[in-house]
């Protein structure tokens, strides 16, 4: 028995490592993805006050620190019980709007367009975002400026950019004037052209990753994601649904305090990365998924006139449930082109622009939940005070938790394919961190970088020796 | 279109290394009537900044540093044919100075201006030591843009009351 281990797999909310086994006919025997790195936001926020939550929690993130602030914001408005002004919704959905468009853009344009433009067996001294330039710079420009645009209109709400103190318990800080309103309106347009020319730009290179689909991570599961009433797709605030690989809905409705009667959390050996799963149908079978392509699958439709059109041709293409993870990037357009849609929505309401945003109260209650869609999937916040309104335990469950036993199941799989013999391919180490990518985990960042990064794969006999080794530039 | 733009980045709760956001903050006011001049304050380095700037004709980036002594000054001219970046959503002034002149066919003047910080724990101050010498490198930032503008150096306030209108690259 032999084993490669890619570690450290850097910049994700800790560090991890895969550890690739080969048996002695140089095939892969089995995989394991493991965080190894602690982060304690849990435990070191116990004796916090509640409100200061919001704030301490972004900083888990700094791509999706509004998604723990909407996310911490709504477990503290269920601690003080208040009915949150309209306006408030509207705002606090609104720069999740902004979020979910720059997190995307980040995500399909900086990190994985390279793969798609310039194949996932390009130099990898050229496979990246400057690569992706000189390829095709109208598409690079096109990324830079929508992503900006979300950032635009993060700033335009909340003054900054990163970790913003403008959502608080009970609604947001400020409304929204006119000016600001406009300047965002005018600037949905360009944004929306982009989003229809990357649509067309990836449904036009899909026939070249056949491979790729029919082995990322294409085995069944259930998906997991929030819908409204008419089971459109909501990104603020709506109910839990699960749907089974079959696309029957497994549970349907379930409130954001109740999560826990649904979703258990298993240790996994080596890793500080629990693996939630649906309690129902105990673990592990009860693995499901999140995400954007978890989101396309749980919903009945997404609830706007575009994104409905491009849904209805992603089903046509692949399926009322896909299930390769190579379709969450296809899936992450579907829903930029949503995030402007209903941000034109939002703009557009009467309410918009009303001064009271903000409601006030205390403690009164001990405990509360706040469950959102992340970029990334399902984000859960639960919180329980004392009477003083201390912290005094936290659980925070995030989509890259949710899909721990997906990433792990996809390795061995794309392992599997992919990875032969005792000489390690780049092109092998590639597609192991692609189908990382693809589920869009802080993981990215560290796994797909130009030059040289902190990313080695060892392939070692069983007694330790060093057979080869390699790093992914 | 402002002529000059600066970028202040940093992390601003990690002591010195807000340095630059600071900075970006105090220069900004000191600013605040001029058209031509344009501030941005950031948590970091990101590809979207490369359209601003294009659209600048001289760029100062400000920012706290590891490199030399604790306090040392250290003015750099930024040329993007010795650049390079090794992440993608993190870059360093090279690397948009490279992006600025691919995507949009602009290449500005960059330079870059550091103070190496002596405290970088979490915390939202300065070291005491950085704080001692950030009028300096006010004055340092603002002899800098004076100089592209081809204005008068302005008069520095610090101890020994020169002006600070030096081309030198470490100033300790």
């Amino acid at each position: 028995m032999k084993s490669i281990t890619i570690d450290p797999v850097t910049r994700i909310e800790g560090h991890a490592k895969i550890t690739i086994e080969l048996d002695d006919s140089g095939n892969v025997a089995d995989t394991q993805f493991q965080v190894t790195q602690v982060r304690g936001f849990e435990k070191f926020v116990e004796g916090r006050p509640y409100y200061e939550m919001p704030g301490i929690t972004s900083r888990i993130c700094g791509i999706c620190p509004i998604s723990h602030e909407l996310a911490s914001a709504k477990a503290c408005d269920a601690i003080m019980a208040v009915s949150l002004p309209r306006t408030a919704k509207l705002l606090r959905e609104l720069i999740h709007c902004g979020q979910f468009f720059q997190s995307h853009a980040l995500s399909f344009f900086y990190l994985s367009a390279p793969d798609f433009l310039l194949g996932m067996d390009a130099d990898p001294a050229t496979r990246n975002v400057f690569g992706l330039i000189e390829a095709n710079p109208d598409l690079a420009r096109s990324g830079i400026e929508m992503r900006k645009f979300g950032l635009q209109v993060i700033e335009a709400l909340a003054e900054e950019r990163v970790h913003p103190s403008w959502i608080v318990p009970g609604g947001v800080k400020s409304s929204l004037s006119g000016a600001v309103r406009d300047r965002i309106l005018a600037g949905i347009p360009s944004a929306a052209a982009g989003v229809d020319k990357a649509l067309e730009l990836f449904k036009g290179v899909l026939d070249k990753f056949r491979e790729e689909i029919e082995n990322f991570d294409s085995a069944p599961s259930m998906y997991a994601g929030l819908v409204d009433r008419r089971g459109n797709l909501q990104l603020y605030d709506g109910q839990l649904r699960l749907r089974d690989a079959a696309g029957e809905i497994v549970q349907d409705g379930i409130a954001s305090e109740d999560y826990a009667d649904y979703i258990g959390e298993a240790s996994l050996k080596n890793s500080y990365l629990k693996a939630p799963y649906y309690k129902p149908a105990n673990y592990p079978e009860g693995m499901y998924r999140v995400g954007p392509l978890a989101r396309l699958n749980v919903v009945d439709q997404v609830g706007t006139s575009k994104a409905d059109v491009e849904l209805a041709e992603f089903r046509q293409r692949f399926g009322r449930v896909p299930h390769s993870a190579f379709l969450y990037h296809y899936a992450r357009l579907i829903e930029m082109a949503y995030a402007l849609e209903r941000m034109q929505q939002l703009l557009d309401s009467p309410h918009i622009l009303d001064s009271h945003v903000r409601a006030s109260a205390g403690v009164n209650a001990l405990e509360g939940v706040g469950m959102i869609e992340a970029p990334r999937g399902l984000l859960i916040h639960h919180y329980k005070v004392n009477e003083d309104g201390a912290m005094v335990w936290a659980n925070l469950i995030v989509a890259t938790g949710h899909n721990n036993l997906a990433m792990n199941r996809g390795v061995l799989q794309v392992a599997r394919h992919f990875v032969h013999g005792e000489k390690i391919q780049e092109g092998m180490l590639n597609r192991v961190e692609a189908v990382i990518r693809a589920y869009d985990p802080c993981l990215s960042c560290s796994t797909h970088a130009s030059g040289h990064v902190a990313l080695k794969l060892e392939l070692r006999s069983h007694q330790g020796v060093l057979l080869d080794e390699v790093w992914s530039s | 279109m402002a002529r000059v733009l600066i970028i202040g980045y940093g992390n601003a709760v990690r002591s010195d290394d807000a340095l630059g956001i600071h900075a970006a903050h105090a220069l900004g006011d000191y600013y605040r009537d001029r058209a031509d001049v344009r501030t941005i304050p950031t948590s970091q380095l990101s590809w979207e900044l490369a359209e601003d700037l294009s659209q600048a004709d001289f760029v100062l980036f400000l920012d706290a540093s590891v490199a030399e002594a604790p306090g040392t000054i250290v003015e750099e001219d930024i040329d993007s044919r010795s650049s390079t970046t090794e992440l993608t959503h993190h870059c360093t002034p090279g690397a948009l100075l490279i992006t600025s002149v691919q995507l949009y066919g602009k290449a500005p003047c960059v330079v870059s201006l550091t103070m190496v910080g002596s405290s970088f724990d979490v915390g939202v101050g300065l070291s005491q030591l950085v704080k001692s010498r950030f009028e300096e490198f006010l004055d340092k930032a603002k002899a800098i843009v004076a100089e592209w503008l081809h204005e008068p150096a302005p008069l520095r306030a610090g101890r020994n009351g020169k002006h600070v209108h030096s081309r030198a690259k470490v100033h300790s």
